[in-house]
Protein backbone atom coordinates (compact mmCIF):
# COMPACT_ATOMS: atom_id res chain seq x y z
CA UNK A 1 0.00 0.00 0.00
CA UNK A 2 1.12 3.58 -1.20
CA UNK A 3 1.93 6.69 1.01
CA UNK A 4 0.82 9.59 -1.38
CA UNK A 5 1.65 13.12 -0.59
CA UNK A 6 -0.23 15.86 -2.90
CA UNK A 7 1.28 19.11 -2.37
CA UNK A 8 -0.34 22.54 -4.34
CA UNK A 9 -0.17 26.00 -3.98
CA UNK A 10 -3.89 26.33 -3.07
CA UNK A 11 -6.05 24.24 -0.53
CA UNK A 12 -7.98 21.65 -3.22
CA UNK A 13 -11.52 20.93 -3.18
CA UNK A 14 -12.79 17.15 -1.65
CA UNK A 15 -14.18 16.48 -5.23
CA UNK A 16 -10.33 17.68 -6.70
CA UNK A 17 -8.70 14.97 -4.03
CA UNK A 18 -11.27 12.29 -4.63
CA UNK A 19 -10.11 12.86 -8.40
CA UNK A 20 -6.63 12.57 -8.10
CA UNK A 21 -6.36 9.77 -5.78
CA UNK A 22 -9.09 7.72 -8.15
CA UNK A 23 -6.25 8.49 -10.57
CA UNK A 24 -3.51 7.17 -8.35
CA UNK A 25 -4.96 4.44 -7.08
CA UNK A 26 -5.95 2.66 -11.06
CA UNK A 27 -1.88 3.44 -11.19
CA UNK A 28 -0.47 2.19 -7.81
CA UNK A 29 -3.34 -0.04 -6.25
CA UNK A 30 -4.64 0.77 -3.01
CA UNK A 31 -3.27 4.01 -1.43
CA UNK A 32 -2.84 4.00 2.28
CA UNK A 33 -3.14 7.26 2.72
CA UNK A 34 -3.42 10.67 1.08
CA UNK A 35 -1.79 13.68 2.73
CA UNK A 36 -2.63 16.90 1.23
CA UNK A 37 -0.25 20.04 1.56
CA UNK A 38 -0.58 23.28 1.10
CA UNK A 39 2.75 24.83 0.02
CA UNK A 40 2.56 28.46 -1.70
CA UNK A 41 6.46 28.47 -2.39
CA UNK A 42 5.83 26.07 -5.13
CA UNK A 43 3.76 29.43 -7.03
CA UNK A 44 1.56 26.77 -8.66
CA UNK A 45 0.60 23.47 -10.47
CA UNK A 46 1.03 20.37 -8.31
CA UNK A 47 3.57 17.64 -6.85
CA UNK A 48 2.32 14.14 -6.68
CA UNK A 49 4.57 12.32 -4.18
CA UNK A 50 3.99 8.35 -4.39
CA UNK A 51 6.46 6.30 -1.71
CA UNK A 52 9.78 7.83 -2.87
CA UNK A 53 8.34 8.60 -6.41
CA UNK A 54 7.74 12.03 -6.97
CA UNK A 55 6.40 13.51 -10.01
CA UNK A 56 7.03 17.43 -10.22
CA UNK A 57 4.27 19.60 -12.36
CA UNK A 58 4.98 22.71 -9.95
CA UNK A 59 5.64 25.87 -11.08
CA UNK A 60 8.64 26.78 -9.03
CA UNK A 61 10.29 23.21 -11.22
CA UNK A 62 9.37 24.59 -14.26
CA UNK A 63 11.50 28.28 -13.65
CA UNK A 64 14.52 26.01 -11.83
CA UNK A 65 14.04 24.04 -15.34
CA UNK A 66 14.18 27.57 -17.93
CA UNK A 67 16.90 28.73 -14.85
CA UNK A 68 19.05 25.69 -15.58
CA UNK A 69 18.39 25.98 -19.60
CA UNK A 70 19.25 29.58 -19.71
CA UNK A 71 22.70 29.50 -17.92
CA UNK A 72 23.47 26.29 -20.00
CA UNK A 73 23.31 28.32 -23.20
CA UNK A 74 24.97 31.47 -21.45
CA UNK A 75 27.88 29.45 -20.36
CA UNK A 76 28.40 27.89 -23.79
CA UNK B 1 19.61 43.20 -1.59
CA UNK B 2 18.16 45.85 -4.05
CA UNK B 3 21.73 47.23 -4.76
CA UNK B 4 23.10 43.65 -5.56
CA UNK B 5 20.30 43.12 -8.00
CA UNK B 6 20.77 46.39 -9.89
CA UNK B 7 24.43 45.43 -10.27
CA UNK B 8 24.02 42.38 -11.63
CA UNK B 9 21.40 42.89 -13.94
CA UNK B 10 23.52 45.07 -16.57
CA UNK B 11 26.29 42.44 -17.02
CA UNK B 12 23.61 39.65 -18.08
CA UNK B 13 22.41 41.66 -20.63
CA UNK B 14 26.04 42.28 -21.99
CA UNK B 15 26.63 38.65 -22.59
CA UNK B 16 23.49 37.91 -23.65
CA UNK B 17 23.26 40.70 -26.44
CA UNK B 18 25.87 39.41 -28.10
CA UNK B 19 24.40 36.00 -29.86
CA UNK B 20 21.78 34.58 -27.63
CA UNK B 21 18.21 36.43 -27.41
CA UNK B 22 16.32 35.77 -24.08
CA UNK B 23 13.06 35.67 -26.35
CA UNK B 24 14.25 32.77 -28.54
CA UNK B 25 15.90 30.74 -25.63
CA UNK B 26 12.42 31.15 -23.44
CA UNK B 27 10.84 29.74 -26.59
CA UNK B 28 12.70 26.74 -27.24
CA UNK B 29 13.22 25.85 -23.50
CA UNK B 30 11.28 22.38 -22.70
CA UNK B 31 9.81 22.16 -19.37
CA UNK B 32 8.04 19.11 -18.70
CA UNK B 33 6.80 17.17 -15.28
CA UNK B 34 10.13 15.94 -13.88
CA UNK B 35 9.91 12.36 -12.29
CA UNK B 36 12.22 11.36 -9.47
CA UNK B 37 13.00 9.34 -6.88
CA UNK B 38 12.90 11.06 -3.78
CA UNK B 39 14.52 10.44 -0.25
CA UNK B 40 14.72 12.67 3.41
CA UNK B 41 17.98 12.94 5.19
CA UNK B 42 17.40 11.03 8.38
CA UNK B 43 20.78 11.32 9.89
CA UNK B 44 23.82 13.41 8.42
CA UNK B 45 27.70 13.43 9.72
CA UNK B 46 31.14 13.15 9.30
CA UNK B 47 30.39 12.89 5.21
CA UNK B 48 27.59 10.31 5.82
CA UNK B 49 24.19 10.73 4.93
CA UNK B 50 21.70 8.08 5.97
CA UNK B 51 18.17 8.72 3.89
CA UNK B 52 14.63 7.06 3.77
CA UNK B 53 13.17 6.73 0.13
CA UNK B 54 15.18 6.51 -2.62
CA UNK B 55 13.22 3.27 -3.09
CA UNK B 56 14.39 2.28 -6.97
CA UNK B 57 17.96 4.22 -6.51
CA UNK B 58 20.75 2.26 -7.76
CA UNK B 59 24.70 1.14 -6.48
CA UNK B 60 26.83 4.12 -6.88
CA UNK B 61 24.72 6.77 -8.37
CA UNK B 62 24.55 9.82 -7.81
CA UNK B 63 22.18 12.06 -5.52
CA UNK B 64 21.24 15.36 -5.85
CA UNK B 65 21.81 16.81 -1.81
CA UNK B 66 21.04 20.27 -3.11
CA UNK B 67 22.55 23.28 -3.26
CA UNK B 68 23.93 21.57 -6.41
CA UNK B 69 26.10 19.47 -4.26
CA UNK B 70 26.69 15.46 -5.21
CA UNK B 71 26.38 12.32 -3.21
CA UNK B 72 26.68 8.80 -4.17
CA UNK B 73 25.01 5.60 -2.92
CA UNK B 74 27.41 3.55 -1.35
CA UNK B 75 24.73 1.18 0.83
CA UNK B 76 21.24 -0.34 -0.44
CA UNK B 77 19.32 -1.16 2.58
CA UNK B 78 15.17 -1.64 2.31
CA UNK B 79 14.28 1.16 4.67
CA UNK B 80 17.80 3.11 4.43
CA UNK B 81 20.24 4.15 1.77
CA UNK B 82 23.48 5.15 2.92
CA UNK B 83 25.30 7.99 0.96
CA UNK B 84 28.86 9.74 0.72
CA UNK B 85 28.93 13.75 0.39
CA UNK B 86 31.37 14.00 -2.40
CA UNK B 87 31.42 17.95 -0.97
CA UNK B 88 31.16 19.66 2.40
CA UNK B 89 27.35 19.66 1.65
CA UNK B 90 27.07 21.82 4.84
CA UNK B 91 23.71 22.91 4.26
CA UNK B 92 22.04 19.73 4.97
CA UNK B 93 19.53 19.11 7.66
CA UNK B 94 17.76 15.78 8.97
CA UNK B 95 14.32 16.09 6.58
CA UNK B 96 15.38 18.03 3.79
CA UNK B 97 14.64 16.58 0.54
CA UNK B 98 16.92 14.88 -1.63
CA UNK B 99 16.75 12.75 -4.95
CA UNK B 100 18.11 10.99 -7.66
CA UNK B 101 19.76 11.64 -10.60
CA UNK B 102 20.12 8.93 -12.70
CA UNK B 103 22.98 9.29 -13.60
CA UNK B 104 25.92 7.14 -12.53
CA UNK B 105 29.32 8.42 -11.71
CA UNK B 106 31.11 9.65 -14.88
CA UNK B 107 34.19 12.35 -15.82
CA UNK B 108 34.53 14.57 -18.52
CA UNK B 109 37.96 13.96 -20.77
CA UNK B 110 38.68 15.60 -24.19
CA UNK B 111 42.08 15.55 -25.63
CA UNK B 112 42.24 19.02 -24.22
CA UNK B 113 42.18 17.48 -20.55
CA UNK B 114 46.56 16.81 -21.61
CA UNK B 115 48.44 19.71 -19.34
CA UNK B 116 45.53 20.30 -16.80
CA UNK B 117 45.04 19.71 -12.96
CA UNK B 118 41.56 18.15 -12.10
CA UNK B 119 39.73 16.86 -9.11
CA UNK B 120 38.27 13.22 -9.50
CA UNK B 121 34.91 14.93 -10.73
CA UNK B 122 36.70 16.21 -13.40
CA UNK B 123 36.31 20.12 -12.40
CA UNK B 124 39.78 21.97 -13.44
CA UNK B 125 41.48 23.22 -10.39
CA UNK B 126 44.45 25.01 -12.16
CA UNK B 127 42.64 28.03 -12.39
CA UNK B 128 42.65 27.54 -16.20
CA UNK B 129 38.62 27.52 -17.90
CA UNK B 130 36.82 24.41 -17.64
CA UNK B 131 37.64 21.21 -19.47
CA UNK B 132 35.94 21.70 -23.02
CA UNK B 133 33.04 19.00 -23.06
CA UNK B 134 34.36 15.99 -24.54
CA UNK B 135 32.94 11.64 -23.43
CA UNK B 136 31.84 10.62 -20.27
CA UNK B 137 34.23 8.00 -19.12
CA UNK B 138 32.66 5.94 -16.40
CA UNK B 139 34.33 5.85 -13.04
CA UNK B 140 33.40 2.14 -12.43
CA UNK B 141 34.21 0.45 -15.65
CA UNK B 142 34.59 -3.40 -15.88
CA UNK B 143 38.28 -4.52 -16.92
CA UNK B 144 39.44 -5.10 -20.70
CA UNK B 145 38.10 -8.98 -21.14
CA UNK B 146 40.68 -12.04 -22.33
CA UNK B 147 39.66 -12.08 -25.72
CA UNK B 148 40.49 -7.89 -26.34
CA UNK B 149 43.89 -8.24 -24.18
CA UNK B 150 47.84 -9.21 -25.80
CA UNK B 151 50.59 -9.81 -24.08
CA UNK B 152 53.33 -7.30 -22.75
CA UNK B 153 55.87 -6.52 -25.76
CA UNK B 154 56.95 -3.20 -25.77
CA UNK B 155 59.19 -1.29 -23.07
CA UNK B 156 58.35 1.55 -20.83
CA UNK B 157 61.54 2.44 -20.69
CA UNK B 158 61.80 4.58 -17.03
CA UNK B 159 65.20 5.90 -17.72
CA UNK B 160 66.58 4.83 -14.44
CA UNK B 161 69.32 1.70 -14.99
CA UNK B 162 68.77 -0.45 -12.28
CA UNK B 163 64.87 -0.50 -13.09
CA UNK B 164 65.28 -0.92 -16.91
CA UNK B 165 68.37 -3.31 -16.75
CA UNK B 166 67.06 -5.69 -13.74
CA UNK B 167 63.34 -5.05 -13.21
CA UNK B 168 62.31 -4.23 -16.98
CA UNK B 169 58.63 -3.00 -16.97
CA UNK B 170 56.33 -2.96 -20.24
CA UNK B 171 53.51 -1.16 -21.62
CA UNK B 172 50.36 -2.43 -20.33
CA UNK B 173 52.19 -3.90 -16.95
CA UNK B 174 51.41 -3.33 -13.33
CA UNK B 175 54.44 -2.25 -11.43
CA UNK B 176 54.29 -1.74 -7.96
CA UNK B 177 56.62 0.73 -6.07
CA UNK B 178 56.69 -0.10 -2.59
CA UNK B 179 58.89 1.25 0.41
CA UNK B 180 58.90 2.97 4.09
CA UNK B 181 58.04 6.60 3.78
CA UNK B 182 61.39 9.20 2.25
CA UNK B 183 62.95 6.26 0.55
CA UNK B 184 61.90 7.89 -2.95
CA UNK B 185 58.69 6.25 -4.55
CA UNK B 186 57.63 9.18 -5.43
CA UNK B 187 61.03 10.35 -6.86
CA UNK B 188 61.35 7.10 -9.00
CA UNK B 189 57.33 7.68 -10.59
CA UNK B 190 58.13 11.19 -11.60
CA UNK B 191 61.59 10.76 -12.88
CA UNK B 192 59.66 7.95 -14.75
CA UNK B 193 57.51 10.78 -16.09
CA UNK B 194 60.34 12.69 -17.62
CA UNK B 195 61.43 10.24 -19.31
CA UNK B 196 58.34 9.95 -21.43
CA UNK B 197 58.99 13.14 -23.54
CA UNK B 198 59.73 11.60 -26.61
CA UNK B 199 58.08 8.50 -25.49
CA UNK B 200 54.57 8.90 -27.23
CA UNK B 201 52.93 8.24 -23.87
CA UNK B 202 50.50 10.35 -21.91
CA UNK B 203 50.93 10.28 -18.38
CA UNK B 204 48.56 10.52 -15.56
CA UNK B 205 49.74 11.69 -11.77
CA UNK B 206 46.99 10.65 -9.41
CA UNK B 207 47.97 12.37 -6.57
CA UNK B 208 45.72 10.57 -3.45
CA UNK B 209 45.59 12.63 0.06
CA UNK B 210 48.55 14.34 -0.48
CA UNK B 211 49.59 17.94 0.87
CA UNK B 212 49.00 20.61 -1.48
CA UNK B 213 52.47 21.79 -1.21
CA UNK B 214 53.89 18.38 -1.82
CA UNK B 215 50.99 18.63 -5.37
CA UNK B 216 52.39 22.15 -6.24
CA UNK B 217 56.10 21.23 -5.99
CA UNK B 218 55.53 18.12 -7.98
CA UNK B 219 53.61 20.27 -10.94
CA UNK B 220 56.20 22.74 -10.66
CA UNK B 221 58.88 20.42 -11.24
CA UNK B 222 56.79 18.85 -14.14
CA UNK B 223 56.41 22.04 -15.80
CA UNK B 224 60.33 23.05 -15.49
CA UNK B 225 60.84 19.80 -17.52
CA UNK B 226 58.67 20.32 -20.14
CA UNK B 227 56.32 17.39 -18.87
CA UNK B 228 53.06 18.81 -18.24
CA UNK B 229 53.05 18.96 -22.01
CA UNK B 230 51.76 15.18 -22.07
CA UNK B 231 51.00 14.55 -18.51
CA UNK B 232 47.33 14.90 -16.87
CA UNK B 233 47.01 15.11 -12.58
CA UNK B 234 44.26 14.38 -11.24
CA UNK B 235 44.11 15.44 -7.26
CA UNK B 236 42.36 14.88 -3.72
CA UNK B 237 44.01 16.29 -1.48
CA UNK B 238 44.77 15.26 2.29
CA UNK B 239 42.46 18.33 2.81
CA UNK B 240 39.54 17.05 0.57
CA UNK B 241 36.78 14.72 1.76
CA UNK B 242 37.56 10.92 2.04
CA UNK B 243 34.61 10.37 -0.44
CA UNK B 244 37.11 12.38 -3.82
CA UNK B 245 40.50 10.42 -2.09
CA UNK B 246 38.50 6.98 -2.62
CA UNK B 247 37.15 7.80 -6.24
CA UNK B 248 40.61 9.74 -7.65
CA UNK B 249 42.23 6.69 -8.58
CA UNK B 250 38.90 5.75 -10.78
CA UNK B 251 38.89 8.81 -12.43
CA UNK B 252 42.30 8.24 -13.07
CA UNK B 253 41.89 5.39 -14.93
CA UNK B 254 38.75 6.66 -16.30
CA UNK B 255 40.89 9.14 -17.99
CA UNK B 256 43.57 6.58 -19.13
CA UNK B 257 40.95 4.15 -21.10
CA UNK B 258 39.82 7.56 -23.05
CA UNK B 259 43.25 7.48 -24.63
CA UNK B 260 43.93 3.69 -24.48
CA UNK B 261 40.20 3.37 -26.53
CA UNK B 262 42.30 5.37 -28.87
CA UNK B 263 45.15 3.51 -29.12
CA UNK B 264 47.55 5.28 -27.13
CA UNK B 265 49.45 4.46 -24.64
CA UNK B 266 49.24 5.56 -21.11
CA UNK B 267 50.89 5.81 -18.48
CA UNK B 268 49.12 5.74 -14.52
CA UNK B 269 50.27 6.68 -11.47
CA UNK B 270 48.91 6.41 -7.87
CA UNK B 271 50.15 8.03 -5.57
CA UNK B 272 49.27 6.35 -3.09
CA UNK B 273 47.07 3.73 -2.93
CA UNK B 274 48.22 3.21 1.03
CA UNK B 275 46.10 6.61 1.49
CA UNK B 276 43.43 4.98 -0.69
CA UNK B 277 42.58 2.07 1.33
CA UNK B 278 42.35 4.23 4.52
CA UNK B 279 40.52 7.21 3.13
CA UNK B 280 37.85 4.20 2.03
CA UNK B 281 38.43 2.40 5.35
CA UNK B 282 37.21 5.80 7.03
CA UNK B 283 33.90 5.75 4.87
CA UNK B 284 33.73 2.34 5.55
CA UNK B 285 33.46 2.21 9.05
CA UNK B 286 31.37 5.41 8.78
CA UNK B 287 28.83 3.64 7.01
CA UNK B 288 28.96 0.68 9.71
CA UNK B 289 30.34 -1.77 7.63
CA UNK B 290 31.88 -4.73 9.20
CA UNK B 291 35.32 -4.45 9.46
CA UNK B 292 38.09 -7.17 8.90
CA UNK B 293 42.16 -7.04 9.28
CA UNK B 294 43.39 -3.52 10.53
CA UNK B 295 40.05 -2.30 10.33
CA UNK B 296 39.85 -2.61 6.90
CA UNK B 297 36.72 -3.57 5.35
CA UNK B 298 36.19 -6.95 3.26
CA UNK B 299 36.36 -5.57 0.15
CA UNK B 300 39.70 -3.72 0.57
CA UNK B 301 41.23 -6.42 -2.08
CA UNK B 302 38.69 -5.80 -4.88
CA UNK B 303 39.04 -2.16 -3.93
CA UNK B 304 42.25 -2.08 -5.78
CA UNK B 305 42.02 -5.43 -7.68
CA UNK B 306 39.16 -3.65 -9.84
CA UNK B 307 41.09 -0.52 -10.21
CA UNK B 308 44.88 -1.83 -11.40
CA UNK B 309 43.17 -4.68 -13.65
CA UNK B 310 41.92 -1.84 -15.82
CA UNK B 311 45.37 -1.34 -16.51
CA UNK B 312 46.09 -3.89 -19.99
CA UNK B 313 47.31 -3.73 -23.48
CA UNK B 314 44.96 -4.17 -26.17
CA UNK B 315 45.03 -5.94 -29.21
CA UNK B 316 44.92 -4.78 -32.86
CA UNK B 317 41.83 -5.75 -33.07
CA UNK B 318 40.74 -3.20 -30.26
CA UNK B 319 43.59 -0.56 -31.13
CA UNK B 320 46.19 -1.39 -29.49
CA UNK B 321 46.51 1.00 -26.70
CA UNK B 322 47.69 0.40 -23.34
CA UNK B 323 47.46 1.01 -20.03
CA UNK B 324 50.72 0.99 -17.48
CA UNK B 325 50.19 1.48 -13.79
CA UNK B 326 52.60 2.00 -11.10
CA UNK B 327 50.99 2.42 -8.17
CA UNK B 328 52.51 3.63 -5.33
CA UNK B 329 52.38 1.83 -1.65
CA UNK B 330 53.66 3.22 1.32
CA UNK B 331 54.94 0.58 4.31
CA UNK B 332 55.86 0.85 7.89
CA UNK B 333 59.50 -0.31 9.06
CA UNK B 334 59.70 -2.72 5.76
CA UNK B 335 56.58 -4.20 6.80
CA UNK B 336 55.46 -5.73 3.53
CA UNK B 337 53.52 -8.15 4.90
CA UNK B 338 50.82 -5.77 5.77
CA UNK B 339 47.25 -6.26 4.81
CA UNK B 340 47.05 -3.41 2.04
CA UNK B 341 50.72 -4.24 1.10
CA UNK B 342 50.30 -7.96 0.73
CA UNK B 343 47.06 -7.60 -1.64
CA UNK B 344 48.82 -5.05 -3.69
CA UNK B 345 52.00 -6.80 -4.30
CA UNK B 346 49.53 -10.09 -5.39
CA UNK B 347 47.54 -8.11 -7.58
CA UNK B 348 49.99 -6.35 -9.70
CA UNK B 349 52.71 -8.20 -12.02
CA UNK B 350 55.87 -7.15 -9.65
CA UNK B 351 57.50 -5.09 -7.78
CA UNK B 352 60.24 -2.18 -7.11
CA UNK B 353 61.45 -2.43 -3.52
CA UNK B 354 63.31 0.32 -1.90
CA UNK B 355 64.60 0.52 1.37
CA UNK B 356 65.45 3.03 3.75
CA UNK B 357 68.93 1.29 5.16
CA UNK B 358 70.00 1.31 1.36
CA UNK B 359 68.62 5.31 0.95
CA UNK B 360 70.73 5.89 4.09
CA UNK B 361 74.34 4.34 2.67
CA UNK B 362 73.69 6.79 -0.26
CA UNK B 363 72.10 4.16 -2.67
CA UNK B 364 70.13 6.24 -4.43
CA UNK B 365 67.70 5.09 -6.00
CA UNK B 366 67.09 2.98 -2.97
CA UNK B 367 66.02 0.18 -4.73
CA UNK B 368 66.44 -3.35 -3.26
CA UNK B 369 67.42 -5.51 -6.73
CA UNK B 370 67.29 -8.57 -5.05
CA UNK B 371 63.65 -8.47 -3.78
CA UNK B 372 62.29 -6.44 -6.69
CA UNK B 373 60.73 -8.23 -9.89
CA UNK B 374 59.17 -7.54 -13.19
CA UNK B 375 57.04 -11.26 -13.74
CA UNK B 376 56.48 -9.75 -17.20
CA UNK B 377 58.52 -7.15 -18.59
CA UNK B 378 61.52 -9.06 -19.34
CA UNK B 379 59.49 -9.86 -23.05
CA UNK B 380 59.74 -6.29 -23.50
CA UNK B 381 63.27 -5.48 -22.53
CA UNK B 382 65.13 -4.72 -25.79
CA UNK B 383 67.81 -7.48 -27.03
CA UNK B 384 70.97 -4.89 -26.18
CA UNK B 385 69.50 -4.00 -22.53
CA UNK B 386 69.54 -8.11 -22.36
CA UNK B 387 72.86 -8.74 -23.36
CA UNK B 388 74.37 -6.86 -20.33
CA UNK B 389 71.58 -7.01 -17.94
CA UNK B 390 72.18 -11.14 -17.73
CA UNK B 391 75.70 -10.35 -16.62
CA UNK B 392 75.22 -7.39 -14.10
CA UNK B 393 72.34 -9.61 -12.05
CA UNK B 394 74.74 -12.51 -11.83
CA UNK B 395 77.66 -10.36 -10.35
CA UNK B 396 75.42 -8.44 -8.13
CA UNK B 397 73.79 -11.68 -7.07
CA UNK B 398 77.38 -13.10 -6.09
CA UNK B 399 78.51 -9.88 -4.63
CA UNK B 400 75.64 -9.67 -2.11
CA UNK B 401 76.24 -13.15 -1.55
CA UNK B 402 80.38 -12.28 -0.73
CA UNK B 403 79.32 -8.96 1.68
CA UNK B 404 78.21 -10.18 4.58
CA UNK B 405 80.98 -12.70 4.58
CA UNK B 406 83.81 -10.44 3.65
CA UNK B 407 83.23 -8.18 7.04
CA UNK B 408 84.49 -10.80 9.06
CA UNK B 409 87.49 -11.94 7.04
CA UNK B 410 90.31 -9.23 5.71
CA UNK B 411 92.28 -12.18 3.94
CA UNK B 412 90.51 -12.73 1.12
CA UNK B 413 91.87 -14.63 -2.17
CA UNK B 414 92.80 -13.27 -5.48
CA UNK B 415 89.05 -14.29 -6.90
CA UNK B 416 86.69 -13.43 -4.06
CA UNK B 417 88.51 -9.83 -4.03
CA UNK B 418 87.57 -9.59 -7.60
CA UNK B 419 84.14 -10.11 -7.56
CA UNK B 420 84.00 -7.68 -4.54
CA UNK B 421 85.26 -5.29 -6.17
CA UNK B 422 83.15 -5.76 -9.95
CA UNK B 423 80.44 -5.76 -7.38
CA UNK B 424 81.34 -2.80 -6.01
CA UNK B 425 81.35 -0.99 -9.23
CA UNK B 426 78.06 -2.19 -11.03
CA UNK B 427 76.89 -1.19 -7.74
CA UNK B 428 77.96 2.08 -8.22
CA UNK B 429 76.70 2.31 -12.02
CA UNK B 430 73.44 1.61 -10.68
CA UNK B 431 73.32 4.63 -8.29
CA UNK B 432 71.21 7.76 -10.80
CA UNK B 433 70.16 11.05 -9.98
CA UNK B 434 65.93 10.56 -9.63
CA UNK B 435 66.06 13.69 -12.37
CA UNK B 436 68.47 12.70 -14.94
CA UNK B 437 66.18 9.56 -16.57
CA UNK B 438 69.03 8.20 -19.29
CA UNK B 439 68.21 6.54 -22.91
CA UNK B 440 68.12 3.00 -23.07
CA UNK B 441 71.41 2.94 -25.41
CA UNK B 442 72.98 5.26 -22.91
CA UNK B 443 72.43 2.77 -19.82
CA UNK B 444 73.86 0.28 -22.12
CA UNK B 445 77.07 1.49 -22.92
CA UNK B 446 77.58 2.20 -18.73
CA UNK B 447 76.17 -0.76 -17.99
CA UNK B 448 78.51 -2.96 -20.86
CA UNK B 449 81.60 -1.21 -19.31
CA UNK B 450 80.93 -2.09 -15.79
CA UNK B 451 80.28 -5.85 -16.36
CA UNK B 452 83.07 -6.12 -18.78
CA UNK B 453 85.25 -5.09 -16.51
CA UNK B 454 86.19 -1.91 -17.56
CA UNK B 455 85.88 -0.17 -14.26
CA UNK B 456 87.87 -2.52 -12.27
CA UNK B 457 91.09 -0.51 -12.16
CA UNK B 458 89.16 2.37 -11.71
CA UNK B 459 89.32 4.46 -8.19
CA UNK B 460 86.22 4.04 -6.05
CA UNK B 461 85.98 7.65 -5.36
CA UNK B 462 86.00 8.41 -9.33
CA UNK B 463 83.21 6.02 -10.56
CA UNK B 464 80.99 9.01 -10.26
CA UNK B 465 82.79 11.42 -12.57
CA UNK B 466 84.11 8.51 -14.64
CA UNK B 467 80.53 7.63 -15.50
CA UNK B 468 79.48 10.86 -16.36
CA UNK B 469 82.83 11.89 -18.81
CA UNK B 470 82.47 8.41 -20.50
CA UNK B 471 79.26 9.06 -21.46
CA UNK B 472 79.76 12.44 -23.08
CA UNK B 473 83.13 11.17 -24.27
CA UNK B 474 80.74 8.50 -25.94
CA UNK B 475 77.92 11.05 -27.35
CA UNK B 476 81.08 13.45 -28.34
CA UNK B 477 83.28 10.90 -30.17
CA UNK B 478 81.64 7.78 -30.92
CA UNK B 479 77.67 9.28 -31.42
CA UNK B 480 77.46 6.03 -34.32
CA UNK B 481 77.56 3.84 -31.44
CA UNK B 482 74.54 4.86 -29.79
CA UNK B 483 72.79 5.07 -32.75
CA UNK B 484 73.50 1.58 -33.83
CA UNK B 485 72.13 0.41 -30.44
CA UNK B 486 69.33 2.16 -30.66
CA UNK B 487 68.02 1.25 -34.69
CA UNK B 488 69.27 -2.61 -34.13
CA UNK B 489 67.92 -3.14 -30.57
CA UNK B 490 70.96 -5.24 -30.11
CA UNK B 491 74.93 -4.68 -29.68
CA UNK B 492 76.33 -6.07 -33.09
CA UNK B 493 79.61 -7.35 -33.37
CA UNK B 494 80.82 -4.58 -35.25
CA UNK B 495 79.68 -2.04 -32.44
CA UNK B 496 81.12 -4.10 -29.68
CA UNK B 497 84.23 -3.56 -31.10
CA UNK B 498 84.29 -0.24 -31.46
CA UNK B 499 82.63 0.21 -27.58
CA UNK B 500 85.83 -1.82 -26.39
CA UNK B 501 88.07 0.44 -28.59
CA UNK B 502 85.93 3.11 -26.76
CA UNK B 503 86.43 2.56 -23.94
CA UNK B 504 89.82 1.55 -23.50
CA UNK B 505 90.85 4.46 -25.67
CA UNK B 506 88.80 6.42 -22.50
CA UNK B 507 90.69 5.00 -19.79
CA UNK B 508 94.07 5.76 -21.33
CA UNK B 509 93.11 9.08 -21.42
CA UNK B 510 92.41 8.84 -17.59
CA UNK B 511 94.64 7.58 -16.50
CA UNK B 512 94.89 9.70 -13.23
CA UNK B 513 91.57 7.52 -12.06
CA UNK B 514 93.17 4.15 -12.29
CA UNK B 515 94.29 2.29 -9.10
CA UNK B 516 98.35 1.69 -8.86
CA UNK B 517 99.08 -1.62 -9.93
Amino acid sequence: MSKVTITTAVKLSAAQLNKLSAAIEKKYGKVAKIEAVVDPSILGGIIVTVDSHQFDNSYRNRIEELKQQISAALSE
Amino acid sequence: MKNTMKKNAPSLNISVSDKISVADLLKNATVSVSETEIGHVTSFGDGIVQADGLDNVRMGELIDLGDGELGLTLNLNPQKVGIVALTRAAHLKPGDVIRSTGRILSINVSDEIVGRVVDPTGRAIDGGAPVPKGKMMLLERIAPGVMTRQSVTVPLQTGIKAIDAMIPIGRGQRELIIGDRGTGKSAIAIGTILNQADQNVICIYVSIGQKQSTLAQTKQILEERGAMKYTIIVNAAASDPASLQFLAPYAGVAIAEYFMDQGKDVLIIYDDLTKHAQAYREISLLLRRPSGREAYPGDVFYLHSRLLERAARLNKNYGGGSITALPVIETQGNDVSAFVPTNVISITDGQIYLETDLFNAGMKPAINVGLSVSRVGSAAQIKAMKQVAGTMKLDLAQFRELQAFAQFSSDLDDKTKAQLDRGTRVNAVLKQGWDTPLKVEEQVVIIFAAVNGYLDPVQEKFLGVWEKEYLEYIQDQYPEILTSIRTEQKIIDETMEKLKEAIDGFNRRHAEWMLEA
